[in-house]
């Protein structure tokens, strides 16, 4: 392909030569291959030079072009003109293929959260048009938009006909870049019925194909997955790693639902604050200035989701609201990439989140048969969770913890375990010594302390007090109490020693954080037993302790006020 | 707009201790870091910066490429993380070198996302014995 400078200064060649045709096709070019969702820049201002000029089927194509364009830079509204031309234009010249063409690009211009509704006539329509062209192109964007249609409806046997006839569709071409759709929406439909290992296998071979073919989305497929995937797999640190990728990506191009995909991510990773730091960033006062296109759904649901993690109640309420106008519909990302739940899930965890547990026992109940219509394994286990899949382990003043479920929480006493597992539950995945976490919990005596002393600052004054009256005295008994709060002070203010570690006092550590965990598991099973449960299978104890959080039944932790 | 919340005293322990590990082995525990954590480093008549776990290492074993020990620190706990006030000693070819450095961490998410470190410098065996001879300490 030839780089855009040559494209370009091939355009103005072709104007100055009044060649229209040749700048049909230089700015055809320069359109060809744009990545979803980036801006686009001065392109549309040379197709639309060049749509102005051209007449006939180039003039369709370049409304085609125009149409896609402003579709792909996330400017629907401006390419739905272009669509509707293109469409009366291909159909006045009988072209199936281009009116296949047009009809593609129409769908990409009403791709909004209320057209839903004409993106199945027009689909519809489309497959009607694709049925009798042999090309590749018309039959895949046939294919595709059906499937996304039918998972936005959560149409289960059209999805899995559309996943079906792409497989035929590669396997016939042999296409790489219906490899790519076939095997990426392979891997999503894996996702949703919780096979990890082929969606891993599959997000492999979509990758592949998509370098082979030299497709400009296959990295933001490549991401999507991979986020989807750790996700679900619970993988922290890849959910970390990918977050920071969305981050990067959708500030730098100011895509908000990639950045609430990273929100997403780090909510799910347990980094509540810096999740939050980004739904701040992104999701303004009320979600009003999100733009109502491809992505709004994703981005308003993705967020509000984590608005109600996070304790955002005004953005809870006001996505709540906006989501409440859009029930029994599938969150999808783009073309079918990935699934992201339905919205009556979001509703779902909004509610609870606002403490209306009525409603959110409805919403709750239309997920789950939303979910049970596609199959949808991984979010059944997550909905069945109890209190919505959000548990409290709270020190709070006196020594009094708040423990449990949403919606269904209680106090009780404060045991060491409990500050223990705060500890284990804040970093999941990771190892801690056990000598390092007894040392962080402060005042265990059966256990070499390291020495890091936090100030007893009340103590320290009083020393400081008697220490100003005795400066004043020459008697010697003062002048011996003087020398010896001096030595007080020193140490108390000093930095302390250091004591080694040994195997005996490791031995000493496991076996008492071990009997304090414990203690504390069977005090949380005592008022809520299936938390109780969770937390005995996934937190270990030994010479490393840590909490393995289970993928089947996933929790957000809140561990502090 | 980030936000910040008051660590808990386990927290800091338990970040500080690894902290110390780090010091003293190279090797950085799980979670101890964010991954973008920001490292301010203040030398001696210089100062030099890194975004990320790979340049904070980095620029610790660029200073102290061995390993060493803390025996001594002492941990404050802060709003928005803690201050921990270390001496180090490691060994050279000519004895035991010594340094003391303050280093104040900021803690989000459970990990520590910026950390500012002050470093009096590297004292040989020579310098210490030097300022043995000629400083009496008030304290240790």
């Amino acid at each position: 392909m030839e780089g855009r400078a040559d494209l370009l200064h091939a355009f103005a060649m072709a104007r100055d030569a009044g060649e229209v045709a040749a700048m049909t096709e230089a700015a055809l070019a320069l359109a060809a291959d744009h990545p979803f969702g980036v801006h686009v820049g001065s392109i549309p201002a040379y197709l639309h030079e060049a749509h102005t000029a051209a007449t006939g089927r180039d003039r369709v194509r370049l409304a085609i072009a125009l149409a896609r364009i402003w579709g792909y830079g996330n400017e629907a509204e401006r390419g739905a003109p272009f669509a509707a031309e293109a469409v009366a234009g291909a159909s006045e010249l009988d072209d199936p293929a281009l009116l296949a063409d047009a009809l593609d690009a129409q769908l990409l211009a009403r791709w909004g959260p209320d057209e839903l509704a004409d993106r199945v006539a027009i689909t519809a329509r489309l497959s009607d048009v694709a049925a009798y062209v042999p090309a590749v192109e018309p039959r895949l964007s046939a294919h595709l938009w059906r499937l996304t249609t039918a998972l936005e409806t959560l149409d289960a046997p059209v999805l899995l006909r559309q996943l079906r006839a792409l497989d035929e569709l590669a396997a016939e071409s042999q296409s790489p870049k219906v490899r790519l759709f076939a095997d990426s929406r392979r891997a999503m439909h894996a996702l949703i019925t919780g096979d990890l290992d082929a969606a891993e296998r599959l997000r492999a071979s979509a990758v592949a194909a998509g370098e082979q073919a030299g497709a400009a989305d296959t990295m933001a497929i490549a991401h999507e997955l991979a986020g989807w995937i750790a996700r679900q797999r619970g993988d922290q640190a890849a959910m970390v790693a990918e977050a920071a990728t969305f981050e990067q990506y959708g500030t730098a191009e100011g895509i908000p639902s990639i950045v609430a995909d990273g929100a997403a991510l780090l909510l799910a990773a347990g980094k509540r604050e810096r999740a939050r730091s980004l739904l701040d960033q992104v999701a303004g006062a009320d979600f009003s200035h999100i733009p109502r296109d491809v992505d709004w759904l994703l981005t308003v649901g993705t967020l509000t989701e984590v608005a109600a993690a996070t304790g955002a109640h005004e953005l809870t309420l006001a996505g709540a609201r906006q989501l409440e106008r859009y029930p029994s519909r599938a969150i999808v990302n783009s073309g079918g990439v990935v699934f992201g739940g339905v919205v009556d899930d979001v509703l779902r965890q909004a509610a609870s989140a606002l403490g209306r547990d009525e409603i959110a026992r409805k919403w709750a109940a239309s997920a789950a048969a939303g979910y049970h219509r596609i199959g949808a394994r991984w979010w059944l286990q997550r909905l069945a969770l109890p209190g919505a899949g959000v548990a409290f382990l709270v020190p709070g003043t006196d020594g009094v913890w708040t423990v449990g479920t949403a919606g269904a929480t209680a106090t009780i006493r404060e045991v060491k375990g409990l500050r223990y597992l705060r500890l284990l539950l804040e970093r999941p995945g990771s190892q801690i010594p056990v000598l390092a976490l007894s040392a962080a919990v402060a005042g265990h005596g059966e256990v070499d302390e390291p020495g890091l002393e936090v100030l007893d600052r009340q103590a320290l004054a009083a020393y400081r007090r008697r220490l100003a009256e005795l400066d004043e005295s020459s008697d010697p008994a003062a002048v011996a109490e003087r020398e010896a709060l001096l030595a007080e002070v020193s140490a108390a203010t000093g930095l302390a020693g250091r004591q080694r570690s040994t195997g005996s006092s490791v031995e000493r550590a496991r076996v008492a954080v071990q009997k304090s965990v414990a203690a504390a598991i069977k005090r949380i099973a005592e008022v809520d037993p299936s938390l109780g449960r969770l937390l005995h299978d996934t937190v270990r104890t030994g010479s490393s302790c840590g909490y393995d959080p289970d993928p089947a039944r996933p929790v957000r932790w809140v561990l502090s006020r | 707009m980030t936000t910040t919340t008051m660590i808990d005293t386990d927290t800091a322990r338990l970040l500080a201790g690894q902290l110390i590990e780090f010091l003293e082995t190279g090797e950085v525990a799980d979670g101890l870091f964010a991954p973008d954590v920001f490292c301010d480093f203040t030398p001696p008549e210089w100062r030099l910066q890194a975004q990320g776990l790979g340049g904070t290492v980095a620029i610790r074993k660029a200073g102290h490429p061995s390993k060493g020990r803390v025996p001594q620190a002492r941990l404050d706990v802060t709003e928005r993380g803690f201050v921990l006030e270390v001496e180090e000693i490691w060994d050279g070819d000519d004895g035991e070198w010594y340094c003391r450095e303050l280093i104040r961490a900021d803690v989000t998410d459970s990990s520590v996302s910026a950390i500012s470190v002050y470093c009096t410098g590297d004292w040989s065996p020579a310098q210490r014995a030097r300022h043995s001879a000629e400083v009496t300490l008030l304290r240790p």
